[in-house]
């Protein structure tokens, strides 16, 4: 290509234009959960569970 | 374009790692230099017996079978034979090493139904878990060439401190069901691959090295006519963006790259995305924090610029497929630099992100496939275009939109690239725009998505949507009311939170 970002400020003298560009996290295929179950809550984060390197992205 | 349903069954199998005297053979005579070698000492080896037999008192009948068998048999049918043999290696492993090799064919016979890469059985910490691995073949076998690399990478770094063990045993199940659910949930997605130019000198021992890290995890490096010059890393299509994304982290932490520069990462989509595939490239180049400058191919007369069209048939991964490519060119690595800016440590995983969801509204705008599910998801896309376009229109660069970029020699559409990034640089507000539209069709596509598959897994006959904390403002309606609604509030910058689904209702959580 191409269009290659710059580097990094300071150390190599360009600017940057704004925020990081940030993504809302995926929007999962929703899983099914009881009929009469509780209305859903925004989960809260929790620890990874043990021999896991990666959040389930 | 064409496309083809393919059963999500068993694909590009490798076969068992190599064993027994046809894989000591292969091994052997694996590249020139080996065979040669192995050839030489053979040779020399036969004429000794050969003399031998003929300077002592050796029973003429022995002197025949050495003279008329042996002699010939090693000096050319067994190079023959084991050249022949290594042809059937697979790539990967043939660039392994000869230390590794060797010790993956020690092991091969105890490993007879290594899922895996099979230089896979060169990482210690898989090594020692083989016989649990291969217990659980059956459900790595169905997986992409991607998926079973990245695979890899997930069971190295789980297993790394554990003893074999019901523990060890649990955490392979759950690394192999984690990677399926990746899979899994990019059904719908055109496949994705990557190339990852490390940039080595192909001839250098540090190329030597990560051509031997790489093929542990069954990635092939190559150094020829690709974009950029120096040593490129293949990574193998898979069906999800998190698969590759997990995989581009796994080799950049096992040292494949010098720190202190961005890799170059061309991203692959399966499908003949057309000239329109130009918009992903050009809405994450502008929504983009950085400043950004234009460097061109360093292959003359290349008609690589933001997009490129795949030269190659694209290997088949499960699910549909196509039987053309379309390459991104716009995308950087950036966890390799020291004091990248926070943000941008994972980039790759937006860029690819977002350059397979919304590949899947384009080619269902370009009419493939067809059905209703296609349907929507290109009235997607035509909101994702228009929005784009009339931003670029906005602030004065619509021609650099509508410029045509497939196929064009990068010299000719370079000019249109830096007006782009140009009004970017002094207009924070493009960025601020581009992100939007892209979000926007981000989110929809992905809702979108999942709702068809909600529907086709059973009746969906209502939407609950609303904010969490604020019970009152959740509503309910029937499907085409609720997303119209949702849509709206996407539209208008809002984000989905969460999604779930009770019964026939599904429910769509937003901020506020």
């Amino acid at each position: 290509m191409a269009a290659k970002v710059a580097p990094p400020p300071e150390r190599f003298g360009v600017t940057r234009t704004g925020e990081p560009d940030r993504l809302a996290p995926p929007i999962a295929v929703p899983a099914e959960v009881p009929e009469h179950a509780p209305a859903p809550v925004t989960p809260e984060r929790t620890a990874v569970p043990a021999g896991r390197r990666h959040a389930d992205r | 374009m064409q496309q083809e349903p393919r059963a999500p069954e068993r694909v590009y199998p490798t076969g068992p790692p190599p064993r027994g005297i046809a894989g000591l053979l292969a091994i052997l005579f694996n590249d020139a230099g080996r065979a040669t070698g192995s050839a030489s000492v053979l040779t020399v080896l036969c004429l000794a017996a050969w003399v031998e037999s003929l300077v002592l008192e050796v029973p003429a009948a022995a002197k025949l079978v050495i003279a008329a068998g042996l002699l010939p048999g090693a000096t050319l049918a067994l190079p023959v034979v084991g050249v022949l043999l290594a042809q059937r290696l697979t790539p990967d492993f043939r660039q392994l090493g000869g230390p590794a090799q060797m010790g993956v064919w020690r092991r091969a016979g105890r490993a007879r139904a290594w899922p895996l890469p099979h230089g896979a059985l060169a990482l210690p910490a898989l090594r020692l878990h083989a016989a649990a691995i291969c217990a659980q073949a059956g459900r790595v076998e169905t997986l992409s060439r991607g998926a079973r690399a990245a695979l890899t990478a997930e069971l190295a770094a789980a297993l790394a401190s554990l003893e074999p063990g019901p523990a060890a045993e649990a955490v392979i199940t759950e690394c192999i069901a984690r990677v399926r659910r990746w899979e899994e949930q990019a059904a719908g997605l055109p496949p994705v691959g990557a190339k990852l130019y490390v940039r080595h000198d192909p001839l250098s021992l540090r190329a030597e090295q990560v051509r031997r890290i790489a093929a542990r995890y069954g990635v092939v490096a190559d150094r020829l006519n690709y974009f950029w010059n120096g040593q490129v890393l293949l990574v193998p299509p898979a069906c999800s963006y998190r698969t590759i994304a997990v995989l581009i982290d796994a080799l950049t932490a096992a040292g494949v790259a010098n720190s202190g520069r961005p890799l170059p990462l061309q991203i692959t989509v399966q499908g003949a995305l057309g000239d329109d595939a130009k918009l992903i490239a050009i809405a994450q180049l502008l929504a983009s924090g950085m400043d950004l400058r234009v460097e061109g191919p360093e292959r003359r007369g290349d008609e690589g610029n933001l997009i490129a069209r795949g030269k190659f048939t694209p290997e088949p991964v499960g699910g549909v497929v196509g039987r053309t490519r379309t390459d991104f060119l716009y995308s950087l690595v950036w966890s390799v630099v020291p004091d990248v800016p926070e943000g941008y440590a994972d980039q790759h995983h937006g860029d690819l992100r977002v350059t397979q969801t919304l590949s899947a509204a384009l080619l269902a705008a370009r009419g493939a496939p067809a059905g209703p599910h296609a349907q929507r998801l290109a009235a997607r896309w035509h909101e994702f275009a228009q929005g784009i376009t009339a931003l670029c229109a906005e602030w004065g660069v619509a021609d650099a939109v509508r410029a045509t970029y497939l196929g064009t020699p990068f010299a000719e559409v370079r000019p249109s690239i830096e007006r782009l990034l140009a009004a970017k640089a002094v207009a924070p507000q493009l960025a601020r725009g581009a992100r939007r539209e892209r979000d926007a069709a981000l989110a929809m596509v992905e809702l979108q998505m999942a709702v068809d598959r909600v529907r086709s897994s059973g009746g969906l006959r209502r939407v609950r949507f609303g904010s969490p904390g604020y019970p009152a403002g959740v509503r309910v309606r029937n499907v085409r009311v609720g997303l119209r609604a949702v849509r709206r509030a996407i539209r208008d910058g809002r984000r989905v939170t969460m999604v779930s689904r009770a019964g026939d209702t599904l429910t769509v959580m937003l901020d506020r």
